[in-house]
């Protein structure tokens, strides 16, 4: 998976970053986080955790024994989906820094 | 541990769209997908109706989109993302919409092939006439700066007006020549070999800037009169009749018997400056009396209007400046030039009218001026049909589109972007009409020679040039344009979750279908307008086709006697000697006993040949000839003519043998002649006055009426004739008509042995045959043409018509399938339903009919008579024909898909749906 991410599956990274999720909970915690914005339903949901399984960046979690089976399988992130996601957040932020930058000197340039 | 629930409807259908997934993608998440979507459902369905349609949507969509982007890009292990479809380059992405078109019509061949059909049919007939057009019209001549030749109008000059006009034209522009067409005769003795030939002045090469293919083509040194008798000939004349060889230089050939000498050949290519009439000869205009002899020459006659006059501009200077040159001079022209036969008023109007040039870069074209008005009323119809085959194919591309909408819409929702869908849609029209466009261009090819050969035109090149090529291909293209944009942009507003669902359900307010509705509209009112004038060109064709001639044409052989070349009448003799006269006679007396023939007689004037004799003449009491009223025509006939023509004498005798010069002068009138000077009373004994050109006036009895008969041409039916005693004509042409009945099964070698036993009476004599049939046949040969091709065009509009009636009928009908299924679950009775469906079509038809019938009552009024006859531009008759006939075309072909409609099951149909 390439950086920068797509906006689907970096949010998909995000809502397994404080810990390990079933699909419903990633769907409900992508459409939190996004406020709407990145339509994610249970068919696009799985083609990205298959493309972010397949590169390694999230992987399979057995179900706990007592858990409701209808939750199904729970998905948690890999370490180089933690490093994707820092990798990402260190670009954005450059980008912020960099957009920062511009505005302070247009600003300054002013007469 | 809670159990399972039973699986809901929802469920179920959930787990039918996740079949859509790929069986390794299933294996690895479809426990998880179903859990996953039964929590989103049970969230959306507590949220309400629309949250709940928008989660169906939503599902739907996802399921169709990444289910078969599952199965048709299997995530590779490489770095690609969900979304990354669109990165090859832009050509490949052409290659690819091209190909994608490709395919999608050849999955439709039926569909495909008939538009390529009519579209072939109307872009050849568009293309076929616009060559003829193109060549007629438009193509310049393969001269040297053909844009600085200019024409001087309006008609034929004397030569007396040429020269004065000659030894002033440097003062006027670069140069000036003038022409005149002829037809030599290249036979040395016997039966005629016409040829079209020309006279030309000695700078008509010069200014013409051409050089010799071969030897040298003749200059102003050679046009003196009495000069040298040299030809040039043209390239395909010098391949066909001398084969192509440097030794044809310096030849001998004759025209009209006279022998000229050939000093070399045009270059290919170049015809004359007359387009549609090739030149194949042309010799000095100082050769003319040569030719001429023993008649007069026309070289000094004041009032004999025979040359056409091109002058070239100087470089630089304009038509304005070189007319203002002209008309400074004018005066002294028209004066030194005055015609001596001139009445003091024409006179004056001579001296006024101004000598104007116009530009000529295309030449001068008898055959253009005759033709045009017919070519151009054809280009219109032939517009009308392409038009028809353009709304008939994109009723189709619209069936299509509509047929296709599921596979438009699983791309779209695959992520293909509209921009993507209507490229593929444009690329499928493009190839369509390009398609049609090569076709087309074949029919044209076919088309044009057709048409070229119903002309009266020895040469026009109808070849495909670049011009024609731009006007196929422009066609093509806009035709591509108009029925390819129209799918396009309903696939542009293609919403896919509102496709998949409507499957069938449409009812009849659908807002697809009004588009589709008005280009039938369009097409029926155009192809009603197309089936009227078929029905009006049709039936001038038959009118003037069953014209009662009043003449037997059929056995009759026309034999036209020349006797310029006489080798047994002395040279000096002269029109008014008995010579003539007698070695006229003895040819139609060694004519009759030419076995195979039955009778021969002769006459001064050939029938049909748009031309006569005519005189003004004052009867004794009563009608005085007035100017302005059209005298009766005359012709002179030897006894026996009446009866070898088939003409019945009514009243009276005919002509006999003792009418001679000398006696009393005697003449057979026909009963048109009767009906319009004698209303009725006998006009037998009574006497009338005809003018003579040297203003004698000679009284002339009636002894008999013969039945009427056609004279100069068709379209004037039966006119007033007076018939002379040949033997009391004043002066003899040196050229005459025979006209031989020849017996049935006698054609075959008939001319043959007439030309053996003429030649053998006088060795020198040119002889012309044609049978009269033929000549019949020619006078309405463009009637003929038009009524051909009018009739053509109508049947293939009629066609194409009922084609998109019923496209667009049959699918409606399949649109509307759920409607009238529940109409007929109702109780409607099939007998109902088709009445539905037929309801609907008659409307449309009567709308288009209204429409058609009123555009085509409007454009009625500009066909004239030339083009009509028998019959007004807004014939009742006809319009309520095409009516008729264009709604039972309608009716009928509507009728098949309308019967089918009322064959559905009401029970299927809703388990459907």
């Amino acid at each position: 998976m390439s950086v920068p991410l797509p906006p689907a599956p970096f949010h998909i990274l995000l809502a397994l970053v404080e810990g390990a999720s079933h699909g419903y909970g990633i769907l409900q915690a992508v459409r939190e986080q996004s406020g709407g914005r990145v339509p994610l339903g249970t068919g696009s949901l799985y083609r990205h955790l298959s493309r972010l399984i397949d590169a390694g960046f999230v992987a399979e979690r057995p179900a706990a024994r007592d858990a409701d089976p209808r939750r199904g399988t729970y998905y948690r992130l890999t370490p180089k989906g933690r490093q994707a996601l820092a990798d990402e957040r260190d670009r954005l932020a450059g980008l912020v820094r960099a957009l920062d930058a511009a505005r302070g000197a247009s600003r300054e340039s002013r007469p | 541990m809670t159990p399972p629930e039973p699986p809901s409807g929802a469920d179920r259908v959930y787990g039918a769209l996740l079949r859509l997934y790929p069986r390794t993608f299933r294996a690895r998440f479809e426990a998880d997908m179903r859990a996953t979507f039964t929590r989103d459902r049970d969230c959306a369905r507590s949220e309400g109706r629309r949250a709940r349609a928008a989660f169906w949507i939503r599902t739907i969509a996802e399921a169709v989109r990444f289910g078969v982007a599952e199965r048709i890009a299997p995530p590779s292990r490489a770095v690609t993302t969900p979304h990354s479809s669109g990165g090859a380059p832009m050509t490949s992405r052409l290659a690819v919409d091209w190909r994608d078109a490709w395919r999608a019509l050849r999955a439709t061949p039926v569909v495909t092939s008939m538009a390529v059909l009519s579209l072939a049919l109307g872009i050849g007939a568009n293309t076929a006439l616009f060559s003829i057009l193109n060549s007629l019209v438009l193509r310049t001549l393969p001269v040297r700066a053909p844009e600085q030749l200019t024409l001087l109008l309006d008609g034929s000059w004397t030569n007396p007006i040429w020269e004065q006009i000659r030894d002033r034209q440097t003062e006027i522009g670069a140069g000036a020549f003038v022409w005149s067409t002829v037809r030599f005769d290249l036979a040395p003795r016997g039966e005629t070999d016409p040829i079209d030939g020309a006279y030309g002045s000695g700078g008509m090469f010069d200014v013409l800037g051409l050089s010799a293919a071969r030897g040298r083509l003749f200059t102003a040194a050679d046009d003196v009169r009495g000069g040298p008798a040299v030809a040039v000939v043209s390239y395909g004349f010098w391949l066909q009749r001398l084969g192509g060889r440097d030794d044809a230089i310096g030849q001998t050939i004759t025209l009209d018997r006279v022998p000229f000498t050939i000093i070399g050949v045009m270059p290919r290519g170049f015809t004359g400056p007359d387009v549609g009439r090739a030149c194949e000869v042309i010799v000095p205009l100082g050769n003319e009396p040569l030719i001429k002899a023993p008649g007069p020459s026309w070289l000094d006659g004041r009032s004999t209007w025979w040359l056409e006059m091109m002058m070239r501009l100087r470089p630089g200077q304009t038509v304005e400046q070189a007319n203002t040159a002209l008309r400074a001079m004018q005066p002294h022209i028209r004066e030194a030039t005055m015609p001596p036969d001139f009445t003091p008023q024409i006179q004056a109007t001579y001296l006024k009218e101004a000598l104007t040039l116009a530009p000529a870069a295309t030449g001068r074209s008898g055959l253009r001026t005759r033709f045009q008005q017919p070519l151009v009323a054809m280009m219109v119809v032939v517009g009308a049909v392409l038009l028809i085959a353009c709304a008939n194919i994109a009723n189709l591309m619209l069936a299509r589109a509509n047929a296709r909408r599921r596979d438009l819409t699983v791309r779209l929702a695959l992520g293909a972007s509209r921009a993507r869908i209507a490229r593929q849609l444009i690329c499928e029209s493009l190839l369509i009409a390009g398609t049609g466009a090569a076709l087309g261009l074949a029919v044209a090819r076919l088309g044009a020679s057709f048409l070229v050969a119903q002309l009266p035109a020895n040469y026009l090149d109808t070849s495909i040039d670049l011009r024609v090529l731009a006007f196929t291909a422009g066609v093509g293209l806009v035709t591509a344009l108009v029925f390819g944009t129209v799918p396009a942009l309903g696939a542009a507003a293609l919403s896919p979750s509102e496709a998949l669902k409507d499957q069938g359900r449409t009812i009849a307010g659908d807002r697809r279908l009004g588009f589709r509705n008005l280009l039938v509209v369009v097409q029926v009112g155009l192809s009603l307008g197309l089936v009227v004038a078929a029905g009006l060109f049709v039936r001038t064709f038959q009118s003037l086709s069953s014209v009662p001639l009043g003449i037997r044409a059929e056995p009759l052989l026309v034999v036209n006697l020349d006797l310029r070349r006489s080798q047994t009448l002395p040279a000096e003799v002269t029109a008014r000697a008995p010579e003539r006269r007698l070695l006229f006679e003895r040819f139609r007396e060694t004519a009759a006993a030419v076995p195979g023939v039955k009778s021969a007689a002769l006459a001064r004037v050939q029938l049909l040949t748009g031309g006569g004799w005519n005189s003004r003449i004052d009867l004794e009491d009563g009608e005085k000839g007035r100017p302005g009223i059209r005298p009766p025509w005359l012709n002179g006939v030897t006894p026996g003519w009446f009866q070898t023509h088939g003409l019945r004498l009514v009243a009276g005798r005919d002509l006999s043998p003792g009418d001679r010069l000398g006696g009393p002068v005697v003449a057979v009138v026909n009963e048109a002649f009767v009906r319009r000077y004698f209303q009725g009373r006998n006009p037998i004994g009574q006497r009338f006055k005809r003018g003579q050109p040297d203003g004698v006036r000679i009284d002339t009895e009636i002894v008999g009426v013969v039945s009427d008969s056609v004279y100069a041409n068709i379209r004037d039916g039966s006119p007033a004739i007076a018939y002379l005693a040949f033997a009391q004509l004043e002066a003899m042409d040196p050229a005459m008509i025979l006209t031989v009945e020849v017996e049935p099964r006698a054609w075959g070698d008939v001319q043959r042995r007439l030309t053996e036993a003429l030649t053998g009476v006088d060795g020198g004599v040119a002889i012309t045959m044609r049978p009269l049939a033929d000549r019949v046949r020619s006078t309405i040969v463009q009637e003929k043409l038009v009524a051909i091709l009018s009739g053509f065009f109508g049947g293939l509009a009629l066609l194409l018509a009922g084609v998109g009636l019923y496209g667009v009928t049959a699918y409606g009908v399949s649109c509307r399938r759920t409607e009238i299924g529940v109409r007929m679950a109702l109780g409607a009775e099939p007998a109902g339903v088709i009445r539905l469906i037929l309801g609907r079509v008659a409307w449309l038809v009567g709308a288009g009919v209204v429409a058609g019938a009123a555009v085509s009552y409007w454009a009625a009024k500009y066909l004239g008579p030339a083009l009509l006859f028998g019959l007004q531009g807004r014939d009742t008759r006809t319009f309520v024909t095409a009516a008729v006939v264009l709604t039972a075309v309608g009716l009928i072909t509507a009728w098949l898909p309308a019967k089918r409609a009322s064959r559905i099951d009401p029970t299927r149909v809703l388990r459907e749906s």
